[in-house]
């Protein structure tokens, strides 16, 4: 008996001594310009939630053929950064990205369609006063004289907005005939922030879409979670709403608007939405370089898919022949006036 | 920190070296009663690889401390806490530094199931009330944290013995029966696997939502979790420590997350009587 128990005694020991953990880990890959193409694939492959977007037109099968053509062990860096540059551009979706040890990236999406649609100079001088207020880091509002219309202006969710500070701000706005909720040039930040934001403007629960999630390496492994938008407990303001947008509003901000879409006192002026609708996941590859994919995709209740953008009620340009105007902001008062 | 980890082994195997010799010498008699409140300090070496994102391992060294209390009469009933930071590392680059913390407090309770004139055998149960684990990688924006909460119900086997009029030896291992736990991890990123394919995600969060909504229970084929402990005791108030770890969990078929530990620490025993 005494000997079983040394007999035991030594084999836990020797567990202890050799059962390194690596015993039940994968190999460490390597870092070979074919091993890290590989790698690369496999991620975009089993992660990005859009092949089946039909605005993105991704033939899947062709850019891996044509990219892994591209790659063998005798290219350089700089060559092997540029082909998973080309696979992350044929992706067209702006939270997916690569980024190497020299913080050289691609991304996924660049927006250059349509004109720059905010002056911040102008929005200063013409339509904040002395008068106006900020609450937390990104939210300053007014009401502008004589018209009795609230404007807020939003330029980042990179902050907190929590329902205190919405409460502070729709509190001194309560009275007012409707608000201009100023979100052009926002290209996002906290969802949290965005939607907190959004939960002032209703007073029902409003469904907003779904969301299909990544849940597995396979093609058809997504699920759908319904998306709702519920009221808030402090301050609700459920007069009219314009909300300007513009090409810059993407990813939180997109997701604002598509909380607030649904709802009928609500107006979006100004020029379409970059999109970036889905949930960036992110990591490292074996050597080192950056990626981010998204790895969900909004659809609207409407069905539409908002990576591709969203299209305002009441399309506006600023007008370049008068530098000194807003038209966006003029066409929103004007809205809230009739 | 390679060399740490051949440090611990080193040592470790000392450890049972001197138990070897001294087992083939030694006919004290081991002591019936004990009841100690130890504190303990050490060096640990952890190790990670979550395969959904990466086959890079990463690991590293840090501080490890602990401190409890036993009360060994005919049975055994204790309670446990450790703490332990670790700084992980892969060795493919040089991005991504991990900030690893564990916390951990345990109930246990063991009864003999031999008792001989110099060695015991003691099976019972472990319970870890609390284990906390979370991990933070720089560089990284959504998927930068990792964390797990989980109470964990484990099956305990010690083996003491007593070496020489000065030395005595516990040996234990420790296997996972269960466990209630919430793992931030899916396979896209930080929200419960279990969450997204119920289609449960959402935006708003009430704060009225149930504690443990996100918490799941696991069986051991679900989440492996394995430990094996070597003390060495000597005389009434130092003892030396060596623990090894490992767990592994699969919230996607082939897609395993792997995580250890090996740890060494000095324990003083503030009282033992």
């Amino acid at each position: 008996m005494n000997n079983k128990y040394n007999l035991l005694c030594f084999g836990i020991s020797l567990v202890s001594l050799f059962g390194c953990e690596k015993i039940l880990m994968k190999p460490s890959p390597k870092t070979d310009n074919v091993s890290i193409f590989e790698e690369y694939w496999k991620i975009v492959d089993e992660k990005f939630s859009m092949f089946n977007d039909p605005n993105k037109k991704i033939d899947k099968e062709n850019l891996y053929k044509t990219n892994r053509a591209l790659v063998d062990n005798s290219i350089s860096k700089d060559s092997l950064f540029s082909v998973l540059g080309y696979v992350v551009t044929a992706l067209k979706d702006g939270h997916s990205y690569i980024v190497n040890e020299d913080e050289t990236r691609y991304k996924g999406y660049i927006n250059i369609e349509g004109k720059n649609n905010l002056s911040q100079s102008v929005v200063n001088e013409n339509y904040f006063t002395k008068a106006s207020k900020t609450e937390g880091k990104v939210l300053k509002y007014e009401i502008l004289k004589d018209i009795n219309i609230g404007f807020i202006e939003c330029r980042s969710f990179n902050e907190e907005i929590n329902d205190d500070m919405m409460d502070a701000v729709l509190s001194d706005l309560k009275n007012t005939k409707g608000i201009i909720l100023d979100v052009r040039g926002n290209i996002g930040g906290f969802t949290d922030s965005s939607v907190t934001m959004a939960r002032h403007f209703t007073a029902t629960k409003v469904h907003v879409g779904y969301e299909n999630f990544k849940t597995g390496p396979k093609p058809n492994d997504l699920s759908r979670s319904e998306i709702y938008l519920k009221p808030t407990d402090g301050v609700p303001y459920l007069k009219p709403l314009m909300v300007l947008m513009d090409r810059d509003c993407f990813s939180a901000t997109s997701t604002l608007i598509s909380h607030l879409n649904p709802l009928v006192n609500v107006t979006f002026v100004g020029a379409k939405t970059s999109g970036g609708s889905g949930y960036p996941a992110d990591g490292f590859l074996a050597n080192g370089w950056y990626w981010s994919l998204s790895v969900s995709e909004f659809i609207d209740w409407e069905g539409r898919r908002l990576d591709n953008g969203f299209e305002p009620d009441i399309p506006v340009d600023l007008d370049d022949n008068f530098p000194e105007k807003d038209e966006i902001i003029e066409r929103a008062i004007a809205e809230i006036l009739k | 920190m390679f060399a740490v980890k051949k440090m611990t082994k080193f040592i470790s195997l000392n450890i049972i070296a001197v138990f070897s010799i001294c087992s083939c010498y030694s006919q004290e008699n081991i002591p019936k009663k004990h009841s100690k409140i130890y504190l303990g300090i050490g060096s640990v070496f952890s190790s990670f690889q979550d395969t959904k994102f990466s086959n890079s391992r990463y690991s590293g060294n840090g501080e490890f401390y602990e401190l409890g209390l036993e009360n060994r009469k005919n049975d055994i009933w204790g309670l446990h806490f450790y703490y332990y930071n670790t700084n992980e590392q892969t060795n493919t680059h040089n991005k991504g530094l991990a900030s690893i913390n564990n916390y951990n407090f345990s109930i246990k309770y063991l009864k003999p199931l031999s008792s001989k004139k110099i060695e015991c055998v003691y099976l019972g149960i472990k319970w870890d009330l609390i284990d906390i684990y979370s991990r933070s990688v720089a560089g990284l924006y959504n998927n930068s944290t990792y964390s797990m909460f989980a109470s964990n119900l484990k099956v305990v086997g010690i083996y003491s013995k007593r070496l020489t009029t000065y030395f005595k030896l516990d040996t234990s291992v420790e296997m996972q029966l269960a466990n209630f736990i919430y793992e931030s991890s899916s396979f896209g990123f930080g929200i419960p696997q279990e969450k997204l394919v119920n289609g449960e995600f959402e935006y708003q969060v009430d704060d009225d939502d149930p504690l443990f909504e996100s918490f799941e229970n696991r069986l051991f084929w679900d989440y492996f979790n394995l430990s094996t402990n070597v003390k060495v005791h000597y005389k009434k108030r130092w003892t030396l420590s060596y623990m090894w770890n490992i767990q592994r969990s699969r919230v996607v078929k082939k897609y395993p997350l792997t995580r250890g530990y090996n740890s060494l620490s000095l324990i003083y025993n503030i009282k033992n009587k």
